[in-house]
């Protein structure tokens, strides 16, 4: 076996090494048979160590190969240095150092070292602590673990993420900033780059980073500025860019606004207010993205006024037919409550612009009122959309329940049934009563086994047992109703014991068809 | 029909599509052209080529690995040691015969069956330690007891959970 090529050998290796989302216990019995066969023989010594160090978490690996006598604890047991290394010293380290492709490292693992041991790694007589880089995972937003991380870049790094420990965010301090200013010139073939940070005054930085990179795949940052917007629109690799949106009116020329034509195929943005999120839409074209997804996290001071029709107008001009998943989130509980309001309901009228959008399989307006969208709607809106696949349509207020009246009825799911073959998930109110089953829609409506997850909110209902037997006729593998859940509610919210008869009159309808299929099969 | 010649100069008749499935193969079809001229595979015996086709032959039709797959496409493909049932029992072979074949899946450059070879093998050596690994493979230790024990110590933070 011995006699095998090196990348045989290392394709063995690299098999043992097994899948990286295995368990962290799999992943160490794949670490130890590795380590064992590079003990074997000398031809199985380096494909194995370079399996092996490829992906390495935590700076433990790196101490371990320092020499024995010279590493030590201190009195609070972290990991420190007795003197500083030594030429040779150094060229054992390398001999591993040179094999990480990958690294990651958090705030508890830079806990466990000593400022001499940082002070040590930052003098690395080559120019990179690990020269073969290619991917970088930093969590931690400190300071002075700042030359660390600088030493750590290397011009081989294709991907690149910065967060902080305890948060996704890597809020910039001077030190930082300074980092990033100088990371697109002396990194420029980084792909993807994943950094986010709130303070829309540090954003120039960023920007120009990425104005640097003309090979980016996938990028996730803070507020970026038109210049840099307009830079990705012109990126041919670009697939998916994730930013949030603060003050584009600022530097937005009218024959500036970025049209993103090419690969980009997922965008997500984050708007502070609502009035952003409309300049946003005007002040930018996604003509190729087919998954969308905006995140509203917007202050309460600077909610200002807002206007359901224009917001969807603005969709349909912003993004092309091609959409697939358009997802609208708030980060705000109260802030839901403030959108899902009569105050702000949209009608038919208002949906209208979204009905181009022809492919659409995922529709996520879980937090916009849409109680006035009435069950001839509806049957428009299935029919306009026959590949959709979850639909999340107005799930209502979640603090304080309140039970609003709906111009929706039971013949309105009817209609998604019928027209939305691929439907797997559905999140709306509407109020449950028994319809007639001999008549248009139901008696041309064939049953959909794929659904399974059917949540109403607080829908309003009305003969239970017979609600939940056409149920069961239409969507035969439902086993359970998700109705808005609060235990707390005193007295407890309106027909939450009708949707309960409900959910156990379809575990009983579906237990019975399935002992009389069993009993049909033999 | 594509004619190919064994180390033993043993000939084979096989189709073109079955014979395309090595990469090494549809290149050198490619490169020569519609030919009469059989092919000479100087690395591999008549029973490995054997084994080779009917591997081929088994897969015939089935979606080849696309030649500019990225990186991380190529270690997904590796990073799993699941075996389908018929690949495991024609890979069910005297261990000699196992490093042929893994041998002339590699110069024929037939991933797939690459795969199934190296992965019957990670699958042998899984959770064994060195002195194991050596008696199952009859590997002779070539590392003095020192470079061997400087190895472990430089790498026992693999054991660490």
């Amino acid at each position: 076996m011995s006699a095998l090529p090196t990348e045989v050998l290392l394709h063995i290796c690299t098999t043992i090494d097994g899948e990286l989302k295995g368990s962290p216990d799999q992943r160490r019995d794949s670490r130890i048979t590795i380590a064992a066969l590079a003990r074997t023989c000398r031809a199985f010594k380096e494909p194995a160590l370079d399996v092996l160090w490829k992906n390495i978490d935590g700076i433990k690996p790196l101490i371990s190969c320092l020499p024995q006598g010279v590493v030590g604890k201190t009195a609070e047991g972290k990991l420190a240095l007795g003197r500083p290394l030594f030429a040779d010293e150094w060229k054992l380290f390398e001999q591993y150092a040179c094999r990480v492709h990958s690294f990651t490292i958090e705030g508890s693992q830079l806990n466990q070292i000593s400022d001499e041991v940082v002070q040590a790694f930052v003098s690395t007589p080559s120019s990179g602590l690990l020269p073969n880089l290619r991917r970088l995972k930093w969590q931690d937003d400190r300071d002075r673990f700042v030359p660390l991380l600088r030493i750590l870049l290397v011009p081989t790094i294709r991907s690149l993420t910065l967060r902080g420990y305890q948060s996704t965010r890597w809020d910039p301090s001077f030190t930082k900033l300074a980092l990033l200013a100088s990371i697109g010139a002396r990194y420029p073939s980084v792909r993807e780059f994943s950094c986010t940070f709130g303070s829309e005054g540090k954003s120039d930085v960023v920007s120009k980073a990425v104005c640097d990179w003309h090979e980016l795949v996938h990028l996730q940052t803070g507020v970026l500025n038109t210049q840099a917007l307009a830079h990705l629109a012109s990126l041919p690799s670009l697939e998916s860019l994730s930013f949030m949106s603060y003050d584009l009116a600022a530097d937005t020329q009218p024959q500036s606004v970025p049209i993103f034509t090419s690969k980009l195929d997922a965008v997500s943005i984050t708007v502070p207010s609502h009035s952003h999120l409309n300049q946003c839409l005007r002040d930018i074209r996604f003509r190729s993205c087919r998954i969308v997804s905006f995140k509203l996290y917007i202050d309460r001071g600077r909610r200002g006024p807002f206007d359901p029709s224009n917001l969807i107008i603005s969709f349909s001009e912003c993004f092309s037919p091609v959409l697939e998943q358009l997802i609208v989130e708030t980060g705000d509980e109260t802030y839901d409550e403030v959108l899902d309001s009569q105050r702000f309901a949209f009608s038919f009228d208002v949906i209208a612009p979204l009905l181009q959008f022809s492919r659409l399989t995922v529709l996520d307006l879980t937090w916009f009122c849409s109680l006035d969208v009435d069950d001839e709607a509806l049957k428009y809106m299935a029919q306009a959309w026959p590949q959709l696949e979850e639909l999340y349509f107005g799930r209502g207020p979640c603090y304080p329940p309140v039970l609003t009246s709906t111009s929706r009825t039971f013949t309105a799911l009817v209609h998604l049934i019928k027209h939305c073959r691929h439907l797997h998930r559905i999140q709306m109110r509407f109020a449950a009563c028994s319809i007639d089953t001999d008549i248009e829609p139901f008696s041309t409506t064939t049953a959909n086994e794929n659904l399974t997850f059917l949540d109403v909110g607080i829908s309003p209902i009305s003969n239970p047992i017979a609600v939940a037997c056409q149920l069961h006729a239409l969507l035969p593998n439902l086993t359970s109703v998700e109705y808005h859940e609060d235990e707390d509610s005193e007295p407890p919210l309106p027909f939450k014991e009708e949707w309960n008869q409900v959910e156990f009159c379809l575990l009983a309808l579906t237990k019975s068809a399935e002992i009389r299929e069993k009993r049909q099969a033999k | 029909m594509v004619l190919l010649v064994t180390s033993d100069n043993v000939q084979f008749q096989v189709d073109k599509e079955v014979v395309e499935r090595s990469v090494l193969i549809k290149n050198m079809l490619e490169d020569v052209g519609e030919s009469d001229q059989s092919i000479p595979l100087a690395n591999v015996s008549s029973s490995v080529l054997k084994k080779v086709i009917e591997y081929c032959e088994h897969h015939r039709g089935e979606p080849l690995p696309s030649a500019d797959a990225d990186q991380n496409q190529d270690e997904t493909r590796k990073r799993t040691t699941d075996i389908s049932e018929w690949d495991q029992k024609f890979i069910t072979v005297d261990q000699e015969m196992l490093f042929e074949i893994i041998l002339a899946a590699n110069y024929l450059d037939i991933k797939s069956l690459l795969d199934v070879g190296c992965k019957t093998v990670a699958n042998m050596i899984k959770g064994k330690t060195p002195e194991e690994i050596r008696r199952l493979f009859n590997i002779v230790n070539d590392f003095t007891p020192e470079e061997e024990a400087q190895i472990k110590k430089e790498n026992e933070w693999a054991e660490d959970r």
